[in-house]
């Protein structure tokens, strides 16, 4: 095997396992009285059946996502023999994106089966639903995120990669290589216009608009609490809230910079641009969204929902929130750690066109 | 504070919050000055409709325990500010009604459904026991 396949693999493999290690131990990201997206009184989530489907659950997403994975690593090998294909390499780069797309596809199955039995479960349990529900008056008057001008220094990260790329514009070169393939080998090199020089400051305020966004959300989302311990249950809010909040800060600013390294090594980086800085270009992300996975699991850790009245009924497939008569929008989400939208809210629908639009943009308008 | 709400019970939910947030204020837990939150953020927290909150909100202003304004939103007023007025006691007296004719039917003694009353009066503000209230028993 050569380096680069070699390179290729490690990095596909480790974006792989990630994920499948999200996959898998998803159980241990919902809330704890939520099995599968299925509420369960709080006296049974140490149950042995509870604590078995939760097992029986992670090993089948493990087993069958390492099959498949090795499978697909092991077709890769026997179609190259070894060696990185010299020419068209098309096949190559859209494998890991339909081996992910595969992976979502088992886990989700295996999540919709144990859905229903987690439902059968608690039916043959007969676990009970909570009959009453609570809100706090006085929650939201606490600073619970941080507000839009903690996001400066993210745009004042901005403003110097671009204001650097406005002084130093005369000396960027002519032609300037905005894509490497798996191989790293420059496959795409443009003139030096505007557009190429401050595209990368767009996708940086886009992803700053992101961030603000996410953060705006775990303010606004609704705060459920739970009216048999009503001030532990602030206490969780506060906790998980304001974690959300700073982890989205740090991550977005962490985001922001590397964004502004990559412009300089493309602008000014000229022929100096080897391999082992485009390896550490693709590793950083990943670092950084590991980092974030380890931290939301620490702050989602150990938290209980406070269910509501039928609310089981309004989680389609225990994962997606709809209920018409429910005036919030952004809600806590069931499967994981962080915010999902209330499908039944029309404006969820717009958000989520808004989005896709903007990410959607560039293909259309620089095809 | 914390606002609780049965989905199951007879009384309507807008009723419940209505006593809920009254309540508050008797207590004291609800302080004079405080504001509400928005009908939006506390009918996406209560899981209910924005028509329900409303209407707890439009029912507060009416019998004068909120102040609807234009930027702060239902703002709560003194606790000790409203007069009793006929409409509060012909109300009274009908619930009061409905309680004593159940209490009899079940032969519950008049001393006990007084004493119930009382201790319901004294619940929700403890305090006020001491104050006025205390020195006439002795």
């Amino acid at each position: 095997m050569n380096m680069s396949l070699y390179g290729f693999g490690l990095t596909m493999g480790a974006v792989y396992v990630l994920v499948l290690a999200v996959a898998a131990f998803q159980p241990s990201l919902a809330p704890r009285n939520i099995l599968f997206g299925i509420s369960i009184p709080k006296s049974a989530v140490d149950d042995d059946a509870v604590r078995k489907l939760r097992r029986s659950y992670t090993g089948q997403v493990i087993g069958y996502g390492l099959a498949f994975g090795i499978l697909v690593a092991a077709g890769i090998l026997w179609k190259t023999g070894g060696t990185m294909p010299a020419d068209d390499t098309q096949w190559l780069a859209t494998l890991p994106v339909g081996a992910l797309l595969a992976l979502f596809g088992i886990s989700g199955g295996l999540f919709v089966a144990f859905h229903q039995k987690a439902e059968r479960l608690k039916r043959e349990s007969g676990w009970q639903e909570e009959r009453r529900t609570a809100a706090s008056l006085s929650l939201r008057k606490e600073r619970l995120h941080y507000p839009l001008y903690a996001f400066a220094p993210h745009l004042l990260v901005i403003l110097i990669s671009a204001g650097a790329a406005w002084l130093l514009y005369d000396k960027i070169p002519d032609s300037i290589i905005t894509h490497y393939n798996a191989r790293g080998i420059p496959d795409r090199i443009q003139d030096k216009s505007y557009g190429t020089v401050f595209e990368m400051n767009l996708v940086q305020l886009f992803m700053l608009a992101i961030f603000i966004f996410v953060n705006y959300t775990t303010g606004a989302a609704r705060m459920k609490i739970d009216p048999a311990d009503p001030e532990r249950s602030e206490e969780q809010q506060r906790r998980y809230r304001k974690g959300m909040s700073l982890l989205m800060l740090l991550l977005g600013l962490g985001m922001v910079i590397f964004m502004g390294f990559l412009q300089a090594f493309m602008l000014y980086g000229g022929s100096r641009m080897n391999g082992v800085l485009i390896g550490a270009a693709g590793i950083a992300p990943l670092v950084m969204s590991a980092a974030a996975v380890v931290s939301m699991m620490k702050l989602g850790k150990g938290r209980m929902e406070a269910s509501r009245p039928g609310e089981d009924a309004k989680w389609k497939a225990g994962a997606f929130y709809w209920d018409r008569s429910d005036s919030a929008i952004f809600v806590e989400k069931r499967t994981g750690i962080g915010f999902t939208l209330n499908w039944g809210h029309p404006v969820s629908w717009v958000i989520l066109a808004i989005i896709l639009g903007f990410a959607l943009a560039p293909l259309y308008l620089n095809p | 504070m914390i606002v609780s709400i049965d989905y199951e019970s007879d009384t309507p939910l807008y009723t419940q919050l209505y006593d809920e947030i009254v309540r508050g204020i008797a207590s004291g837990r609800l302080e004079s000055g405080e504001n509400l939150p928005s009908v939006r953020s506390l009918a996406g927290d209560l899981g209910i409709n924005l028509h329900t909150v409303n209407k707890t909100y439009q029912l507060l202003k009416q019998e004068g325990f909120v102040h609807i304004h234009r930027q702060k939103g239902a703002v709560v007023q003194p606790a000790g500010s409203l007069p009793v007025t006929d409409a509060f006691r012909t109300r009274m007296e009908r619930q009061l009604e409905s309680l004593a004719s159940e209490a009899l039917c079940r032969s519950m003694r008049e001393e006990e459904f007084l004493e119930r009353c009382r201790s319901a009066y004294r619940s929700i503000r403890p305090q006020a026991r001491d104050t006025h209230e205390g020195g006439r028993e002795r």
